[in-house]
């Protein structure tokens, strides 16, 4: 092979200290200020009840809250993927934070969540910021295991079928605050007690994998419980790693990989064992949803949940918020439901009609806004491949060097034998295979859906 | 559940030439296996540090039935530190622990490795086309791309790219330039 001049891409590098008020950054560092550009709400940080006892529950909130201004901050490369990153972050206990153990355990599962390259460091605060007082704790007793809750299918699911073994004995740690605004007195870990108010420079915020882990890990930690439940089913969970696309990195966020690294980060921090489990990893979210909806019949309240991460301002009609109804998580939600046997109200959706012949038509038609937007039309196209390929990638050649090393990966991560994680994975898989088929089999032929995948569909 | 589409699609001059290339009749499917090697060569140079194949041979190019293979797994922990592994190189070290793993080591090993590795990426790539001809084309060009993506991942340009790499060690890609076939005179080559 001849040598040829190829430029190779500058990695781009972005230096961030985490500065208490009034202190200056070191020269080439990026300021981010507490209460600046990381805005703690004092409401929310009530409901997690932490204590002089615990500040290391602050310092690991401020940490999560730094990634995430880091990731949202420096734009990816147009044609690779990888930035670096230096993040300087102030602690009260930095004898806790700068052992060899945490920082290695910690660089290493914020480089495979986010497929950056991360060097973190600690210092002592400047001015303690927890008040000298101790706060009266009233944490709920009798708990068992945490789980991140959200408005999606799967929380609302896999949550009301935990409560069945667990009963009063799982807490929800809310990931959004409860819709209706109103702050239930009593509501412990009410929502994620921060903002971050970066510049959004990226849009791909893989660390979110990070904040999520990381609050249901601190409430394990205040609870004195040892399991963190998350509540993504296999397709969810697996898929976004399985398929990449051109230059992409795997998407870990709910992966098992990045969660066993997340327990090693945590039981190295905190010194008390926390462990993630996904208890519907090997399930599609078709089976999950059918599951609730068998056991809970008409009490089920699957509908009024939210799968679309789309904005209101993208989709709305006559002024009310719906979701698209065509990325990725509503294909995934509408052939989970299909494959459930369950119907949804036509109105859920901006582009509610799946059998027309283009996107345009499917769009509800007193929607305002443009009805085949670019973004949306390719944010339809994205789905659609994404959950077809996933639906090849049990069986297709192209796909084995990443299978096997998915099986291995997932081996290592959860203890278990290759043999039996390959049965696994690949009953899920076959399960999708078979919904996919009858999802798309469901449309109209004339569907715009179908028409992507007409010439060779499998 | 994803990123959406925003992240998938920049190409690189060398990868809008394999698309190009891809669905067009007037290219035999050589010479678009040619394009997507160079467009992988290219990936490889930019994610790839040239130091990274000495050292996965140092693990992987051990007698076979040595215990050699587990004790370099720390190694190749460590290369995924390095701030010089991108995308490529960081699975390339995945493959490369599989491999110590399952004792596969010894002379070919590492081309194997690579082999895999780069496949990987075809996949990848040839999946991207997919969605950019569905995006900005047609539906046709789409499913063509679909219809012989195993054919151009399993191509035997691919398993040399993965050769020439091993071989070559730090050196850079082939970039042979073709001529344009678009018009109603350029066909299929013929040997």
């Amino acid at each position: 092979m001849s040598a040829l001049a190829v430029k190779i891409p500058v990695t781009p590098e972005l230096r961030v200290q985490v500065c208490e008020q009034g202190q200056t950054a070191l020269p080439g560092w990026r300021r981010c200020e507490v209460d600046r550009d990381l805005v703690f709400s004092p409401e929310h940080l009530e409901s997690y009840c932490l204590s002089n006892a615990s500040v290391v529950g602050f310092d690991l909130l401020v940490l999560a809250a730094a990634v995430e201004y880091c990731d949202k901050s420096q734009h990816r490369p147009e044609f690779t993927w990888r930035r670096q990153f230096f993040l300087q972050v102030p602690v009260h206990e930095l004898g806790r934070w700068n052992r060899p153990e945490v920082v290695s355990a910690l660089e290493e599962t914020l480089d495979l969540l986010t497929g950056d390259w991360w060097s973190v460091s600690f210092v002592a605060r400047r001015k303690a910021l927890w008040g000298t007082g101790q706060q009266t704790l009233d944490l709920p007793k009798g708990a068992q295991a945490v789980i991140p809750y959200s408005e999606g299918l799967d929380s609302r699911a896999v949550s009301a079928l935990l409560d069945r073994e667990l009963g009063q004995g799982l807490i929800r740690v809310r990931m959004h605050a409860s819709p209706g605004g109103k702050k239930k007195r009593a509501e412990r870990f009410a929502a994620v007690p921060y903002k971050v108010a970066a510049a959004s420079a990226e849009s791909s915020v893989r660390s979110r994998g990070f904040k999520f882990a990381m609050i249901g890990g601190l409430a394990a930690h205040l609870l004195g419980v040892e399991t963190v439940y998350l509540p993504e089913s296999g397709q969810g969970a697996l898929g976004p790693a399985l398929i990449t696309v051109g230059q992409t990195y795997p998407d870990y966020r709910n992966h098992p990989r990045f969660l066993h690294l997340a327990e090693k980060f945590l039981n190295a921090l905190l010194g008390h064992k926390i462990r993630f489990e996904l208890p519907r990893l090997w399930f599609t979210k078709g089976q999950t949803v059918a599951r609730y909806a068998q056991e809970y019949g008409a009490s089920a309240s699957w509908a009024a949940t939210r799968s679309c991460w789309r904005r209101q301002r993208q989709v709305s009609v006559a002024g009310k918020w719906r979701q698209c109804g065509v990325c990725a998580a509503c294909q995934l939600r509408r052939l989970s439901l299909h494959a459930a046997g369950l119907s949804e109200a036509a109105d859920i959706y901006v582009w509610r009609d799946l059998d027309a012949p283009t996107l345009a038509g499917a769009a509800d038609p007193e929607f305002k806004g443009a009805k085949a937007g670019k973004a949306s039309r390719e944010y339809a196209i994205a789905g659609v491949l994404h959950l077809h390929h996933l639906a090849g990638f049990r069986t297709q050649d192209r796909y084995r060097p990443a299978r096997n090393l998915a099986v291995a990966h997932l081996a290592e991560a959860l203890g278990e034998s290759e043999a039996e994680i390959r049965i696994k994975l690949y009953r899920m898989l076959e399960t999708h295979e078979a919904e996919w088929e009858a999802y798309i089999g469901s449309l109209a032929p004339g569907s715009f859906v179908r028409k992507m995948l007409a010439g060779g569909v499998r | 559940m994803s990123d959406g589409p925003h992240k998938s699609l920049n190409m690189s001059r060398k990868w809008k030439r394999f698309a190009e290339g891809a669905a067009n009749a007037a290219f035999s499917r050589e010479e678009v296996a040619g394009r997507l090697c160079e467009g992988l060569g290219e990936d490889w140079t930019a994610e790839v540090p040239a130091r990274l194949i000495a050292e996965l041979a140092r693990a992987l190019e051990q007698p076979e039935g040595t215990l050699f293979g587990e004790h370099a797994l720390p190694d190749l922990r460590g290369l995924l530190r390095d701030p010089a592994c991108k995308g490529l190189a960081r699975r390339t070290v995945e493959y490369a622990q599989q491999a110590l793993r399952e004792g596969k080591v010894g002379p070919g090993a590492l081309e194997g490795v690579v082999d895999l590795a780069v496949k990987d990426r075809a996949s990848s790539r040839v999946a991207q086309v997919e969605e950019h001809y569905l995006r900005y084309a047609d539906h046709a060009g789409a499913g063509a791309i679909r219809a012989h993506a195993q054919e151009l991942v399993g191509s035997d340009a691919v398993a040399q790219l993965a050769k020439n790499i091993c071989d070559a060690g730090r050196e850079g890609p082939i970039a042979a330039r073709e001529a344009k076939r678009d018009g109603v005179d350029d066909g299929v080559l013929l040997s």
